[in-house]
């Protein structure tokens, strides 16, 4: 189900109004139930994969617990393998094929894998995260095996995080499904401003700004470089809006319920450098991955060239889970390649420079840090939006050749456009600079009213109800 | 207690809301029914008033294909293109139903394109461009319900219906927009490209727009107009001969009692891309010799 869809909103108000009616115990089993239907909205037949790598997380949790030695060891593998499996036969083995497929011609042999004919089960990606989060953490002993299968099941797919995150971990998420949540005002104003927020995010920029990306870049051939950077610049705050506003509303939507879900994004195109970028950006997938594969890499524990080597291959792995293409791997491997860069240009700075600058020289250099960092991140931006290498490049080289007229095949959409972004850099400087000034958080009473007011009767104006599904839901 | 003061305050910020919208929805609606020029001007004028004996149907293959100043010429001034740019059968259909509430033609053009049975959303979504006439065209109402079956819920919002279209209304008001020569919209562009020759694709058919098709020729013959279902020229070398789109639009045509003429591949046009403004749509120039066409062919039935 799409939360940008009237079908959802009926099903939240629903699902909510019964959450806050029945008594405490049997929550859980409502939750539960309406998760699935929520999963099952899409493919029904793929809850039976979900259940499938629930069932083995499950065990391999009680047995990993129970079992002293090596054999803990034997458990967590084998639940590894398996979720890792999932992904790779619904996400990977196509992408695998056929690059066996070009490097068997390359060589001359005529072998090819046959393609299988799936759908990607939506947000797998998420959901086999959170789960590996779980067996992984009872593993190193910072989290007690859940017993209770059904709230297990439900900490997997539990319905506002289940299509794109934020990735739950166990100690934050799980016990929260024990405590008993009362009606209070304060936190249901507070999640229901977040999913406006979200909506608004979503319908009135990310889906108006996909019209004018859709156009350009799935016809790149036929656009000059200056109409491309533009889609390229609409891409940026495109995927921002996307992907934190469904963040937003899934925060937003538990926070009703008396649910905390990990903040996912810091407004990121204020970060000073790749590295702040990466603390504000999908801070659930960052933090994840710095968890469990930076760390146990060795983080910067280790000689300063291994260090740079996990950093760049965290990046690298976080691209390739992104998507089954070599562009969202270019794009990893750029953001793995910028972090490094950094950290060198750093300390060649502090062994070259001994002294500080001015505050207001300081200050002047943090603004050009930040759109630096946000050239630098549309930059990477062509790779994970371009339908494939050739036209990655093609893109690149015609942005290199700037020139020609601007394409613009609706005024009018082209103003909406400008209306939304112009509303949210508002929004969010303010949030950013003058932390506590939003009109939503303000003391007085019509003011707050004023804002929400402003932010529906603006979605109702100029959002878009058609747009599609959230980009992330792919991965 | 602290749950009925949540509900009291949301209830009244509902009914701010309520009221909101409903002002700035009427204030829509009003400068929205007093353009006098452009494209919404131009569907009001289509769904209420039309009354002329030769109407073309279709999308932008429409508006710019077939020329008023040929129709006016070798037809009559009884002519009027109804067609609305990047519109589907859905929209046609719509139209249709409104026309022959108040008003039977003599004849009915309908323009088909080759890829009018996609199954691709947009057509559904493009829908919203009737919104405003939900209200006051009953007969429009089951159409519109194909964008989806919540839509008449929506409608409870007095803003949704002219959602997206603020600009444009203030734009029209002031009347930055050119008129069209009823309904015409000539291309100057010239196509210089080689001819392309493509590969044709055949997708997946959407069956409610074949249904809807079929449901716009027996209507159209049945009011006691000629139909004509016509392709227009593309210049684009397509190798559709199995194109079961064309084959099943053709065969639906014939056998409500409509011509069916399709012009997709004519040799003529495939030679002069000058004709052209782009692969899709004729400019001025190729559209005057298109009707001139189309026109004989009328008459010779």
């Amino acid at each position: 189900m799409l939360f940008n869809s009237i079908e959802f909103c009926i099903f939240f108000i629903l699902v909510t109004t019964v959450y806050f009616i029945i008594p405490h115990s049997i929550r859980w089993i409502l939750l539960l139930l309406a998760s699935c239907y929520f999963y099952m909205v899409f493919v029904p037949a793929y809850i039976l994969i979900l259940l499938v790598l629930i069932i083995i997380d499950y065990f391999t949790g009680i047995w990993i617990e129970d079992t002293q030695g090596p054999a803990r060891k034997t458990y967590l593998i084998i639940s590894i393998l398996s979720t890792c499996l999932a992904l790779f036969i619904f996400k990977y083995f196509n992408f695998f094929a056929a690059n066996v497929d070009s490097v068997a011609k390359f060589f001359g042999l005529a072998y090819s894998i046959p393609f299988l004919q799936l759908i990607l089960p939506i947000g797998l990606s998420f959901h086999t995260f959170q789960s590996l989060s779980y067996v992984i953490e009872v593993y190193k002993g910072r989290q007690k095996t859940e017993r209770h299968f059904g709230i297990y099941a439900l900490y997997v797919m539990f319905y506002p995080q289940l299509e794109a995150g934020p990735i739950e971990r166990p100690q934050n998420l799980l016990h929260q499904f024990y405590e008993k949540h009362e009606f209070e005002s304060t936190r249901v104003v507070s999640g229901l401003k977040l999913i406006l927020w979200g909506f608004f995010k979503k319908l009135v920029i990310a889906d108006r700004l996909a019209l004018y990306v859709n156009a350009v870049y799935n016809n790149s051939s036929q656009h000059n470089g200056l109409t491309l950077s533009l889609a390229t610049l609409f891409f940026a705050f495109q995927i921002y809006c996307d992907f934190s506003g469904y963040s937003d509303i899934a925060i937003g939507a538990a926070r009703v319920m008396g649910f905390e879900l990990m903040i996912n994004f810091r407004r990121p195109y204020f970060a000073r450098s790749v590295a702040e970028f990466w603390k504000r950006w999908h801070i659930s997938l960052s933090t994840w991955f710095r968890d469990y594969l930076y760390i146990p890499l060795g983080g910067n524990q280790v000689s300063i060239p291994r260090w740079y080597l996990n950093l760049f291959i965290v990046f690298l792995v976080s691209g390739f889970w992104h998507g089954a293409n070599w562009t969202y791997v270019i794009w990893g491997a750029l953001h793995g390649s910028y972090l490094v860069s950094g950290l060198v240009v750093d300390r060649m700075n502090k062994n070259v420079f001994h002294f500080s600058l001015p505050i207001a020289w300081q200050r002047f250099a943090g603004y050009l840090n930040m759109i630096g960092v946000f050239l630098l991140v549309c930059f990477a931006w062509i790779f994970f939006r371009a339908n494939n290498l050739h036209d990655a490049f093609l893109i690149i080289n015609k942005i290199v050749h700037f020139h020609g007229p601007l394409f613009v095949p609706s005024l009018s959409e082209f103003i909406y456009s400008i209306i939304g972004i112009l509303f949210l850099i508002t929004a969010e400087s303010c949030e950013e600079f003058l932390p506590g000034s939003s009109f939503f958080e303000d003391r007085r009473c019509w003011v707050r009213y004023a804002a929400y007011s402003a932010v529906i009767l603006l979605i109702l104006l100029i959002g878009v109800f058609d747009g599609g599904q959230f980009i992330y839901f792919q991965f | 207690m602290q749950a009925k003061l949540f509900f009291r305050n949301l209830l009244s910020f509902l009914l701010i809301l309520v009221l909101l919208d409903f002002l700035i929805g009427n204030a829509l609606r009003y400068f929205y029914f007093r353009i006098k020029v452009g494209q919404y001007a131009e569907t009001t004028y289509v769904l209420n008033t039309v009354d002329k004996d030769l109407l073309v149907f279709g999308s932008s293959r429409a508006t710019h294909n077939f020329s008023s100043e040929i129709f006016e010429r070798e037809w009559g001034p009884s002519f009027y293109n109804v067609g609305s740019d990047g519109q589907g059968v859905f929209y046609h259909y719509a139209v249709l139903r409104s026309i022959l509430k108040k008003h039977s033609p003599k004849v009915i053009i309908l323009s088909m394109d080759f890829l009018e049975f996609d199954r691709s959303r947009e057509g559904y979504d493009r829908l919203s461009k009737l919104l405003p006439y939900y209200r006051s065209h009953k007969e429009i109402r089951s159409i519109i319900s194909f964008k989806s079956n919540f839509e008449k819920f929506k409608m409870f919002s007095q803003i949704y219906p002219f959602n997206s279209m603020i600009l444009n209304i203030a734009a029209d008001s002031i009347k930055m927009t050119k008129q069209s020569d009823r309904g015409y919209i000539p291309l100057d562009g010239r196509w210089k490209a080689p001819l392309e020759k493509k590969e044709f694709k055949e997708t997946a058919m959407d069956k409610a727009k074949i249904k809807v098709y079929q449901d716009f020729i027996a209507q159209a013959v049945h009011s006691g107009a000629h139909v004509f279902v016509i392709v227009a020229p593309y210049y684009i070398n397509f190798d559709y001969a199995n194109s079961s789109t064309l084959k099943l639009a053709s065969l639906i045509a014939k056998s409500n009692g409509a011509v069916f003429i399709d012009y997709s591949q004519d040799s003529y046009f495939l030679c002069h891309p000058e004709l052209f403004d782009d692969p899709y749509h004729l400019n001025d120039e190729g559209a005057k010799i298109f009707t001139k066409m189309v026109i004989s062919a009328v008459k010779r039935t």
